[in-house]
């Protein structure tokens, strides 16, 4: 007749096997820090290159912005309406709005 | 667990045994002893002791830190043109000992840097050669660093990076722009460096609003391995950098561009040494435009002599003549002393005073003449007789009152004023001839000034130039000052009648605009030079405002020392209407009749 084992005997066995676990899952967690600590360790250059990237595009906003400055200026933009064919106002009529013609 | 001293056995190679005395154990077991107690001392020397030593150590060799620099505030005009911004621009350098053909690199680089060559110009070889000459020699030096070129702009540094040169690198830097160049240069100033080196503003809005548009510079401190590439796990900061603020002008680039184009022409039309504009909005003081030439164009200050920064409508003073006229009259009529109707018993022919005569500008007399008359004829006689009906302390209270021989306090920085000499320092002929704007210094905009105070119903504003400062997100806005009420609304509107009169009927008839009622008047001002008046150099001026029954804008024009006409109604007064005729269309103000 088998003897069933007291319940004495299987706590302790389940605390083994708790104690087992959260080793080795601690171990899993600390060689991943390791791991992942290592791998950002080296990004660096990817940073670098981001970094890079990011400043020269706002340089060149920058650039653009001033240059859309210069061109929006009222200098260049009546030379480039002369070149188009415009020619400044010369004589301006003002006419009454009460007048027959300007109410037709 | 300490082992019991007891007798050991020794193995020997031979195969017996021996036995090792306890004293020889001990003596080992102090060895060890001693051994790791050297140990611990030694790392509790480097890491405890030394702790500090050796951690700044590896913090200044991982640990970098670098300045973000602020970009200055911008200027921008009230219809939304940028008057200055800021442009990165890059310091190429070399490393000398990393160029391997200093002769190849630097005709490389001189064909991209090589000033672009003048109009006139064909060729730019010479240019190009020297250039080439000086890149050689400095790259030759037995030096780590040198500049080779500044201001670098972003196309010739890409230019150049596409070379694939070694031994060259960029450092980069926001450069102030000014996107119109010369418009409105007086009144913006430039930005020049301080005895330290730092970017500061000179002259104008830059150096008024210095504080306001210096920028405050950041800096990021991290970790950077030994490939000089940030560690992602590293320490790190940042302080942002914070830009300058940015000002909202009450400037008008289109009035400001309408201004220059017409005052530059009659700069050359009527061979002025220079000339001056001054646009106002008389109820608010809001300057709407401000133009002086000769100017400078701000991006290359360096290449102007320091007397052209100094913006004449603020800093330079003359004697405004008969422009004066129509405030010694208002102070007058304020007073209750005369009306437009009053007739001159004294105006027949020259008046004495001491030992002076003060004659009419054309020696034209009209006995009887009324004090209308007076304006229209620009007569002096006139005016004498007016400024005895009020008295030395009382002319003296009124120029003080429309704000002359104090600076207007406009927000430009190189605002000065002339000092009115002290009041029992005036003889008779003092009197009378500040009556008619001689012997009396002002400035171009304490003259605009004091004119909008007849134009807005009496009040004198100070004048201002810029509208708004941005602070973050928020705008603060600058509100109109009224510094003090000098004449009636009473006044102000009797004066203003006389002066549209003036206008319509007096020697600047003919180029008066149809349709619009248009208050001003003409000057004609002698120079003094060394004691007495040329007759051959004059100050030739309009002052006026329109449209007179609700001024949109008060404007003085001015020449100095026209060579086609000595007189204002011949120069200065075409300017003024031409200007007028498009300021009228552009803030579609219809004609009045």
């Amino acid at each position: 007749m088998r003897q069933l084992r007291p319940d004495t005997d299987i706590q302790p066995r389940r605390f083994h096997k708790l104690v087992k676990f959260s080793l080795a899952a601690f171990l899993v967690i600390f060689l991943l820090e390791i791991w992942t600590v290592n791998r950002l360790a080296t990004f660096g250059d990817k940073i670098q290159q981001i970094e890079d990237t990011r400043a020269s595009l706002e340089l060149e906003n920058q650039y653009l912005k001033s240059q859309i400055a210069e061109q929006s200026s009222l200098p260049v933009v009546e030379k480039k309406a002369a070149e188009l064919g415009f020619v400044p106002m010369e004589n301006l009529a003002y006419l009454q709005t009460t007048s027959l013609a300007a109410a037709r | 667990m300490i082992m019991p001293l007891r007798n050991f056995h020794a193995h020997s190679l031979t195969g017996g045994t021996r036995e090792i005395s306890p004293g020889r154990l001990k003596l080992l077991r102090l060895f060890y002893y001693l051994l790791f107690a050297a140990v611990a001392v030694r790392l509790f020397y480097w890491q405890v002791l030394r702790f500090d030593d050796l951690s700044a150590m590896a913090d200044q060799q991982h640990l970098v830190n670098y300045t973000l620099q602020a970009s200055r505030g911008t200027i921008t005009s009230a219809d939304g043109a940028v008057l200055a911004t800021n442009r990165p621009s890059f310091l190429l350098y070399g490393l000398p000992e990393a160029v391997k053909n200093p002769s190849d690199t630097a005709a490389k680089l001189a064909a991209v840097l090589a000033p672009t060559p003048a109009p006139d110009q064909t060729d730019n070889t010479s240019a190009e050669r020297q250039l080439k000459e000086e890149l050689q020699s400095d790259l030759s030096q037995a030096l780590d660093w040198v500049t080779l070129s500044k201001n670098v702009d972003l196309p010739t540094r890409q230019e150049i990076e596409k070379m694939n040169v070694p031994g060259l690198g960029f450092e980069s830097q926001l450069q102030r722009f000014y996107p119109e160049a010369s418009t409105a240069a007086h009144v913006l100033g430039f930005v020049g460096s301080d005895a330290s080196g730092q970017p500061t503003g000179y002259f104008g809005l830059e150096g008024y609003y210095n504080g306001e548009l210096t920028g405050v510079g950041g800096e990021v401190v991290e970790e950077k391995d030994a490939q000089g590439f940030p560690i992602a796990i590293g320490r790190f900061s940042q302080k942002d950098a914070q830009s300058g603020r940015n000002l909202l002008l009450n400037i008008n680039s289109t009035v400001q561009y309408i201004v220059e184009k017409h005052l530059k022409e009659g700069m050359e039309k009527y061979g002025a040494r220079s000339g001056t504009v001054i646009v106002m909005e008389p109820k608010t003081g809001a300057i709407l435009a401000m133009a002086s030439f000769p100017d400078y164009d701000p991006n290359n200050f360096s290449l102007y002599a320091k007397n052209d920064f100094l913006n004449p409508a603020v800093a330079d003073s003359y004697e405004p003549g008969s422009t004066f006229k129509p405030l010694v009259m208002a102070a007058a009529i304020n007073e209750g002393l005369i009306t437009p109707e009053t007739t001159c018993d004294s105006c027949s022919g020259p008046v004495k005073i001491d030992n002076y005569y003060i004659r009419t500008w054309n020696d034209k007399y009209f006995p009887e003449t009324t004090m209308r008359d007076v304006l229209i004829h620009s007569d002096n006689t006139g005016m004498v007789f007016v400024s005895r009906k009020l008295g030395l302390d009382k002319t003296y209270d009124y120029i003080q009152k429309f704000g002359f021989g104090a600076p207007t306090q406009i927000d430009l920085q190189d605002e000065s004023s002339p000092t009115l000499r002290p009041k029992n320092e005036w003889g008779m002929i003092d009197l009378a001839t500040a009556s008619f704007g001689q012997g009396i210094a002002v400035t171009p905009i304490q003259l605009v000034r004091a004119m909008a105070a007849i134009a807005n119903g009496g009040y004198l504003m100070q004048p201002q130039v810029v509208h708004a400062v941005q602070i973050g997100n928020a705008w603060r806005v600058i509100q109109p000052k009224v510094v003090s009420r000098p004449i009636s609304s009473q006044t102000a509107a009797t004066v203003t009648a006389m002066m549209v009169d003036a206008v319509s009927k007096g020697e600047a008839k003919f180029f008066a605009l149809k349709g619009f009622n248009i208050a001003g008047k003409t000057g004609t001002a002698q120079i003094p030079v060394a004691g007495h008046y040329d007759p051959t150099k004059t100050i030739a001026s309009f002052v006026g405002f329109a449209p007179a029954e609700d001024p949109k804008f008060v404007m003085l024009v001015e020449y100095e020392q026209p060579s086609s006409s000595i007189y204002g109604a011949e120069t200065a007064a075409p300017t003024f209407f031409d200007i007028a005729k498009e300021l009228l269309a552009y803030y579609n103000i219809a004609p009045s009749y």
